[in-house]
């Protein structure tokens, strides 16, 4: 036998060393194991897809917040208003232990501040201010609406009142102020603006009625028959 | 890295494997797991030579790979990755048990050829022992070319040597088992 084939028959030793294998059994058991342990939340997409994702939501964020910050200082009737309205609902909204009528009231105030810019900046579209400040205002109305409702059930059923009440006398200072704002507005329009405005401050006059209604039972307990004559002061 | 592409087709299949793993799949794992289980133990045992210890150091890379899967990002070949891993592993292993081990001598290579005579056994023994002599890289070159059936191409890529350098090697480290084993 020459060197090589001797060189030969060592390597066909060593490689019947491939026949070193684990045990069977031990080998099936782990592959159970490692398979009940896979699972779709472990690593469930790869790093590459992760980041891609990553990436796409930090841009649409980006464009989101981008557009949110160019847009707040747009005024009725610019392209970016509706994503200016919509960014303050979002953002009033996520601010959280807020009311539906507390967060539309504070979106009524920023409309009629919008409408005071535009009044005062001589703007053209006073009109679209305007409509935007009603269609606000009249959403107030609806939620005062279901807050009385709600108050009225609680009140016929004995539970607790106080939060309702709390939310619609904490509402008043705020309705005062966009009526007084209003009312500056008005002395500078002429003509139908004028009217309209002050059709605004009417209907903000009766939603101020409308919260006093329920706020003054606080005050004024309902009649009662056995209770002491109150006297008129 | 030590370990890379048998077959380019193959490789494909396990990063194929490997995508549905990544999204739970835990069949494709398996059929990874199958791919890679003998390997891993072999690279277990040559470096324990205790068939308990490579038992338990397979198990805890697979699992440690298995944990990690879902941040393998193909820079490099799955085969090499989760070689990466059982290189550390062991290493980790080595520095915590040091004292413990021996490493003169194989304990109960265990085949599947229940028809091997005492003989052969002795003489399988015999050359794991002997191999276990030689140096690292005459033994990386040996199991990877002999046993693990890589070609000097694959090989060379790992180890940084050229061919010529690694045919050198495994003719040395032949011709000394040669001295030592009576065949």
């Amino acid at each position: 036998m020459n060197n090589t084939q001797e060189l030969e028959t060592i390597e066909k030793q060593v490689r019947k060393l491939r026949q070193i294998k684990p045990n069977p059994v031990w080998k099936a058991g782990l592959r159970t194991i490692a398979i009940k342990k896979v699972s779709p939340s472990r690593g469930s997409l790869p790093i590459f897809w992760r980041g891609k994702i990553f990436a796409v939501g930090s841009l649409v964020l980006l464009f989101f917040f981008g557009t949110g910050v160019v847009a707040s200082s747009s005024l009725p009737g610019d392209s970016l208003y509706p994503f200016k309205r919509r960014f303050e609902e979002m953002q009033l909204s996520a601010l959280g232990n807020r009311s539906n009528l507390e967060v539309q009231q504070e979106l009524t105030q920023r409309r009629v501040a919008d409408l005071t810019k535009v009044v005062q900046m001589q703007k053209d579209q006073v009109q679209e201010a305007i409509s935007e400040v009603r269609a606000s205002v009249k959403q107030v109305r609806e939620q005062i609406a279901d807050a009385k409702a709600q108050y009225q059930s609680l009140t016929q059923t004995g539970q607790d009142t106080t939060q309702v009440k709390r939310t619609l006398i904490e509402l008043k200072p705020a309705l005062n102020e966009s009526q007084e704002q209003l009312s500056s507005i008005q002395i500078v329009l002429a003509g139908t603006e004028q009217k309209e405005v002050t059709s605004l401050i009417d209907s903000l006059k009766e939603i101020e009625k409308e919260v006093e209604e329920v706020t003054l039972e606080e005050i004024q307990p309902l009649p009662n028959t056995n209770s002491p004559t109150r006297t008129t002061p | 890295m030590l370990f890379f592409r048998r077959q380019e087709s193959s490789s494909a299949d396990i990063e194929t494997l490997v995508s549905r793993a990544q999204n739970g799949d835990g069949e494709a794992f398996g059929r990874i797991y199958d791919q890679f289980v003998d390997q891993i133990y072999r690279f277990a045992f040559f470096k324990v030579s205790n068939p308990h210890l490579a038992e338990d150091l397979t198990q805890t890379i697979f699992l440690k790979a298995l944990e990690r899967l879902g941040s393998f990002r193909r820079e490099s070949s799955f085969a090499s990755w989760l070689f990466t891993i059982a290189r550390n592993t062991i290493t980790d292993f080595y520095r915590t048990n040091h004292k413990k081990l021996s490493l003169a001598a194989a304990e109960n290579i265990s085949s599947p050829d229940s028809s091997m005579n005492l003989e052969a056994k002795e003489l399988l023994e015999k050359t794991f022992a002997e191999m276990g002599k030689l140096s690292q890289e005459e033994q990386e070159v040996l199991r990877l070319h002999a046993i693990e059936e890589y070609s000097f191409a694959q090989i060379e890529k790992v180890m940084n040597k050229k061919e010529g350098a690694l045919r050198i090697i495994k003719h040395r480290a032949l011709k000394k088992l040669k001295e030592k084993l009576d065949l």
